[in-house]
């Protein structure tokens, strides 16, 4: 396994601002609000999840980072669905209910990215063997990730030059087609009855709403793209097989560190797939595969093994942390104070398949951290409902919303 | 006198209708029942189960509405509403005047209601996708996968319901559009790829690589259903345009000939490595194989093999010659056991190719299609190449010809868009792209005629029974003039079923009449039941093969619900008892399934004259209620659901579909923490009267159906408790049920429900829209004039497909 020059670039100083060009002298003074909704579609080992354990080994990497006071974990939590086996259920992690709708990036996404390049970024680390990935639009369609990381870098700092002429062409000639298609569809009006014309007024619509996206794009066309971090290289051969999952996750946390520092996107979801193969985990490949070792029985050493994958996400996670934490954001605050960080899975509890009390991490963001909270009916704080910390995050980053999907309250109160 | 009282109680309806509370039109021997009766729980006031009567339309002509008054006809009739706690209760007198009103007013709407009102709607994916690929002869277009789903659960996904055309499908087809026209006229700037790859990369996931000594070379197995073991780099290299790929292997082979005596070679299979939800053997099964290169002996030497290779697609380079096909294992085994048989292949002493480098670079050159297409490339750009090889494009897209305006038009266009890029290759890419973003090709049976003109008659027809567009014959016979006599109408609903193409109708109206398409996907608790992939394949397959067998033999439809065969895949038999174990041995699994390499098929099973040892529950497994795919489907994949069966089985086979469950009553409120079983917790559920309403309806065909778990197998007693299963139930009427042989004993001696319940399904699937009070008279024609004996599907597809339902817009 080749290492990765990537490391060197972890272990960079602070970064200064690079984004300050495409931003007016207003924007300068408040510094943008960010999200990342990341999670995993086999679960957390919870007893190494919840930071209430002072030997936690899923967050002791924060801590080696020294992040470890920028974090809360939230036990308890629960969209109360129907319970039962279904991984198929694991994208209501951010949609707060069991009914396909819209995700919390999604629903902050048109606010939070105007203006950036990208309005949102969907990434998965590798290949998905379930269509399930974590962002919904608002028709609650799961919205395809991104699952190369070179892919990922093109958005982030451009393609080659032909792909920008293609693009070009293609942006150009789309207005004159989509002027041509709409007057097809006048002529076919005519043609159709009333209730008809009615049900084609989706077409007219839809189509502009094309326009507007590929005006968005031509855009953006002509601004150039960050240039690429001199320390930062993608490997030699892209790999997203399952086995390659950690080097590839690694790098999305790294790339999105990135397109932050750049400005070009401020919203973000990353879904950590389910994976049946084993993994390659630093130079070796891991006894046995992810997904059998979800399913560990408490069998101590299949728990060892599957800890010291969950532990290698949140390395990631953790180093995408220090990162922003190292930076100066536009406004002489931490980059990380400004970027929400969620990390879960809807899939509480893989080993019995459970979805009840689902492992949630909220980190960065400039919040009144705790290091851990206990919800539940049991605990001090009766919310039971993980969209009651949706709630709170949705009022962090400017929105004035009251509720989302099945909150029944909010964690202002101890989060704010 | 009477006039009077008319003109008053119009006084006193338009007074109310000025108060925007009463629809003027409901008759006064409705209104006086009901504002006795009804108003005080659904009226201003109080909106009880959500439905307000004094408000209600009264348009018995639009189904809508008629539905509406039919539950609250239903509902007197059966003396459920008022209901008992009621103060005011009707006489029978005044219940049999109101019910007379609303009878006669039926009746009369029956004689006005129109037939026919089919939205025009956008094609739906699968009709999308066949047509693009007939257009342009492309093995692999996929739609993206944030493509928005088409079917809304109650509906088929031919009907406008689920085909509105969002901002998002708008999109969808234009990225669509764009790279089809990327394959068929590939721009001049396309992006390329170049990498050098040595052994220890060429493989992509490491787990599946078989090295030789050092990690020096990478050794070849063969084509196999797993395809987990040789190499494989779907996770290396994605072709980002289509053309021709070069590829340059440093290899060598062990020995001078395979198992087929000709020198060891390797194939190249191209395939999608991102089709959406398929495990891996579903993709290889899609796999093409698009080159082949033989590999000499001796020192290793660079041989080099053009790929062609779409944009989107990878490749899977295999040894195809080191053993026989037979001697891979094929689909009776699961997954584990196919690795393991894997790793004895490898082992074994046959000679393979060795590879020790590999080179791709590409495109080189524009896919061989396209210079099939134009003959040359770059392509010519003048008015004659136009009106040659874009107009038959268009007519086939638009399926139809072109007025002599839209020609213009479009020639016009494309050549403007040729002379300001310069680029004729520019000209052509515009011109796919706009026709395929047109609403004349997205839309289908737009118009606004009582009958379908010739052209859209076609369309109905071919998308019916092919999925696709229609073929030359229909067009010909459109553009005649004759398609929609009868008789030719006949004969032509005849071919088009006995063409292959119409297995798209067997797959799409089985997947969704018989609940195929959530079978493909239902997650079952795989360690409660006996279950693998194998078993998946084998519910999908018998559904379809059961269907199949009916239409090509043209079986009376009474088969559907009893049958004296059935089919069963080799692991669904292991499952059910009939074979004692799997059948491991790798020779005898390939000697039996060699049509399929991949997947075990299901075979047929005469349940007269049986194997030996069949036991008695798969000899009670005649017609569609012994097919465990629609056993599974009213299930969760952990526990079966007799509510869901319940509705399965009124809506499916009796035609009846139960209202939605009321919006005030939440689904799983209802106390049943005394119940210990199933039967009590609906017991419990029927104690709440807007539940018994539906319930005692619905709950008895499930009940009787309850030896079935929750992936159709047989049991005697539920897996929890051990309790015994009781499959007794009572319906309304009081006839009692026993099992699944009293449902279909119920239907049998009342062959016109089903009937009814077919024909009305194929005319929805078909004609595209539910089937309005006028449509549904002449279904009651169509049923009524059955022959004696019943009918038989080819001959109630035929009469689908003549009636006025099919003909009407």
């Amino acid at each position: 396994m080749r290492s990765h020059t990537r490391r060197r670039f972890l272990q960079g100083a602070i970064a200064l601002p690079a984004l300050s060009s495409l931003l007016n002298a207003e924007e300068r003074q408040q510094a943008p609000r960010r999200l990342v909704c990341a999670g995993t579609q086999l679960g957390w080992y919870k007893p190494d999840f919840f930071a209430s354990n002072p030997n936690a080994r899923l967050i002791a990497p924060f801590d080696t980072a020294g992040v470890g006071d920028k974090l809360t974990t939230v036990s308890g939590l629960d969209h109360k669905g129907p319970t039962g086996n279904g991984h198929e259920l694991v994208y209501t992690l951010y949609t707060g209910q069991v009914n396909r709708s819209i995700s919390l990036d999604q629903l902050v996404a048109p606010k939070l990215g105007t203006d950036t390049r990208y309005e949102s970024l969907q990434l998965c680390a590798g290949e998905q063997r379930f269509n399930a990935p974590l962002s919904l639009n608002n028709n609650g369609i799961p919205l395809p990730p991104i699952i190369r990381p070179s892919v990922m870098f093109a958005k982030v700092f451009g393609g080659d030059a032909v792909n920008l002429r293609r693009q070009q062409y293609l942006l150009e000639s789309g207005r004159s087609l989509l002027d041509e298609v709409t007057a097809d569809a006048r002529r076919l009006s005519r043609r159709v009855s009333r209730e008809d014309q009615a049900k084609l007024d989706e077409y007219f619509s839809s189509v502009r709403d094309v326009e507007q996206k590929l005006a968005r794009r031509r855009d953006w066309l002509d601004k150039p793209f960050a240039k690429p971090d001199p320390d930062f290289q993608l490997p030699g051969e892209e790999n997203v097989a399952h086995s390659m999952m950690i080097q590839n996750e690694d790098l999305m946390w790294d790339l999105m560190a990135l397109a932050i520092k750049n400005d070009s996107c401020r919203v973000f979801s990353l879904t950590i797939p389910l994976a049946d193969g084993a993994l390659i985990l630093g130079d070796s490949l891991m006894a046995a595969g992810y997904h059998n070792l979800s399913h560990h029985g408490n069998k101590k050493s299949k728990v060892d093994d599957l800890i010291s994958i969950e532990a290698a996400h949140m390395a990631g996670a953790a180093r995408f942390m220090k990162s922003l934490k190292e930076t100066v954001d536009v406004d002489g605050s931490r980059m990380l104070d400004n970027t929400t960080v969620l990390i879960g899975s809807a899939m509480a509890d893989a080993a019995k398949h459970r979805r009840v009390d689902f492992p949630l991490l909220i980190g960065g963001g400039g919040y009144r951290h705790q290091r851990h909270i206990s919800c539940g009916a049991e605990h001090e704080h009766k919310n039971e409902m993980a969209c009651d910390l949706f709630v709170t995050v949705l009022q962090k980053l400017g929105f004035e919303m009251e509720s989302f999907a099945t909150s029944q309250s909010n964690l202002n109160g101890v989060l704010l | 006198m009477k006039t009077r009282r008319h003109e008053a109680s119009l006084m006193f309806v338009l007074t109310l209708c000025l108060c925007g509370l009463v629809r003027a039109d409901q008759p006064d021997g409705v209104t006086t029942f009901t504002r006795e009766f009804c108003v005080d729980c659904h009226g201003a006031g109080k909106q009880k189960g959500e439905f307000r009567i004094d408000t209600l339309a009264w348009k018995l002509t639009d189904s809508e509405s008629r539905e509406k008054w039919e539950l609250v006809r239903d509902y007197v009739t059966k003396r459920d509403m008022p209901p008992k706690a009621a103060s005011k209760h009707p006489s029978a007198e005044s219940r049999k005047a109101f019910l007379t009103v609303i009878d006669d007013a039926f009746t009369q709407a029956d004689r006005e209601a129109q037939v026919g009102g089919t939205s025009v709607r956008r094609l739906n994916r699968i009709e999308y996708l066949n047509t693009v690929r007939d257009i342009f002869g492309l093995r692999m277009i996929n739609l993206p996968a944030s493509f928005p789903e088409d079917a809304t659960r109650a509906e088929f996904d031919t009907m406008p319901a689920g085909l509105f055309l969002s901002p998002a499908v708008m999109e969808g087809y234009h990225d669509v559009a764009t790279s089809i026209a990327d394959r068929f006229a590939p721009l001049p700037d396309h992006p390329t790829y170049q990498s050098s790859l040595v052994t220890e990369t060429i493989g992509g996931d490491a787990g599946r690589r078989w090295f030789g000594p050092k990690k020096e070379f990478l050794k070849f197995t063969g084509f196999n259903q797993s395809g987990w073991v040789g190499a494989l780099w779907d996770s290396l290299f994605v072709a980002r345009a289509s053309g021709i790929y070069r590829v340059r292997l440093l290899a060598n082979a062990q020995a001078e000939s395979g198992a087929d005596g000709k020198p060891l070679r390797l194939s190249f299979y191209a395939f999608d490595p991102t089709e959406e939800q398929l495990p891996k053997r579903y993709r290889l099964e899609r796999a093409t194989l698009v080159a082949e290169v033989d590999v000499p002996t001796g020192e290793p030497t660079w041989i080099e093999c053009d790929v062609p290779v779409e944009a989107g697609e990878t490749f899977h380079v295999y040894c195809a010659n080191r053993f026989s096909p037979d001697e891979y294992p094929t689909g009776d085994l699961n997954r584990s056991e196919v690795s393991r048989e894997l790793k004895k292949l490898i082992n074994r002493p046959e000679p393979t190719v060795e590879l020790r480098e590999m080179k791709i670079e590409g495109p080189v050159d524009v896919p061989p299609r396209v210079r099939d297409f134009f003959g040359h490339w770059p392509p010519n750009l003048n008015r004659a190449e136009l009106e040659s090889k874009l107009l038959p494009i268009a007519e086939q897209a638009y399926r139809r010809p072109l007025t002599d305006a839209e020609v213009e038009r479009l020639i016009a266009a494309v050549l403007r868009h040729g002379q300001q890029s310069g680029r004729t290759e520019f000209a052509w890419h515009y011109a796919i792209r706009r026709l395929l973003c047109s609403p004349e090709f997205l839309y289908r049976e737009a118009e606004d005629s009582q009958v379908l003109s010739e052209y859209a008659l076609a369309s109905r027809l071919s998308y019916f029974l092919w999925s696709t567009m229609p073929d030359d014959q229909l067009l010909d016979l459109a553009a005649a003039g004759t398609l929609s006599e009868p008789k030719t109408l006949a004969a032509q609903t005849q071919r088009l079923l006995s063409d292959p193409r119409s297995q798209q109708f067997v797959k799409h109206f089985t997947g969704q009449w018989l609940g195929n398409r959530t079978v493909a996907s239902i997650n079952v608790c795989d360690n409660r039941y006996e279950w693998d992939d194998n078993v998946r394949y084998g519910f999908v397959r018998s559904t379809e093969m059961f269907f199949e067998e009916v239409l090509r033999e043209n079986l009376p439809i009474a088969t559907f619900i009893d049958s004296d065969f059935t089919y069963a895949n080799s692991a669904m038999q292991v499952v059910w008892g009939m074979k004692s174990k799997r059948d491991k041995t790798l020779g005898a699994v390939a000697a039996r399934q060699r049509q399929s390499l991949v997947w075990p098929e299901p075979e047929r099973i005469s349940l007269s004259s049986p194997p030996p040892a069949t036991p008695a529950h798969v000899l009670a497994r005649g017609g569609v209620l012994g097919l465990p795919g629609v056993l599974t489907v009213t299930g969760d994949g952990v526990e079966s659901s007799p509510i869901l069966r319940g509705v399965w089985v009124l809506g499916n086979l009796f035609g009846q579909e139960p209202p939605p469950p009321p919006k005030d009553v939440p689904a799983l409120d209802v106390d049943t923490s005394q119940a210990t079983n199933v039967r009590e917790t609906l017991a419990a559920h029927q104690k709440i009267v807007t539940c018994a309403k539906c319930h005692r309806d619905i709950d008895p065909f499930g009940l009787a159906l309850e030896n079935y778990d929750a992936v159709g197998g047989w049991r005697n007693s539920y897996l929890n408790d051990k309790s015994p299963i009781d499959a007794t139930a009572t319906m309304p009427d009081g006839t009692q049920l026993n099992g699944a042989e009293s449902i279909r004993k119920t239907l049998l001696a009342n062959p016109e429900i089903f009937t009814r319940c077919l024909l009305t399904k194929l005319l929805e699937y078909g004609a595209g829209r539910r089937l309005s009070v006028g449509d549904q008279r002449v279904v009651d024609e169509i049923v009524a004039s059955a022959p004696e004996a019943g009918y038989r599907l080819q001959n109630l597809i035929i009469a689908a497909t003549t009636s006025k339902v099919f003909l009407a817009r």
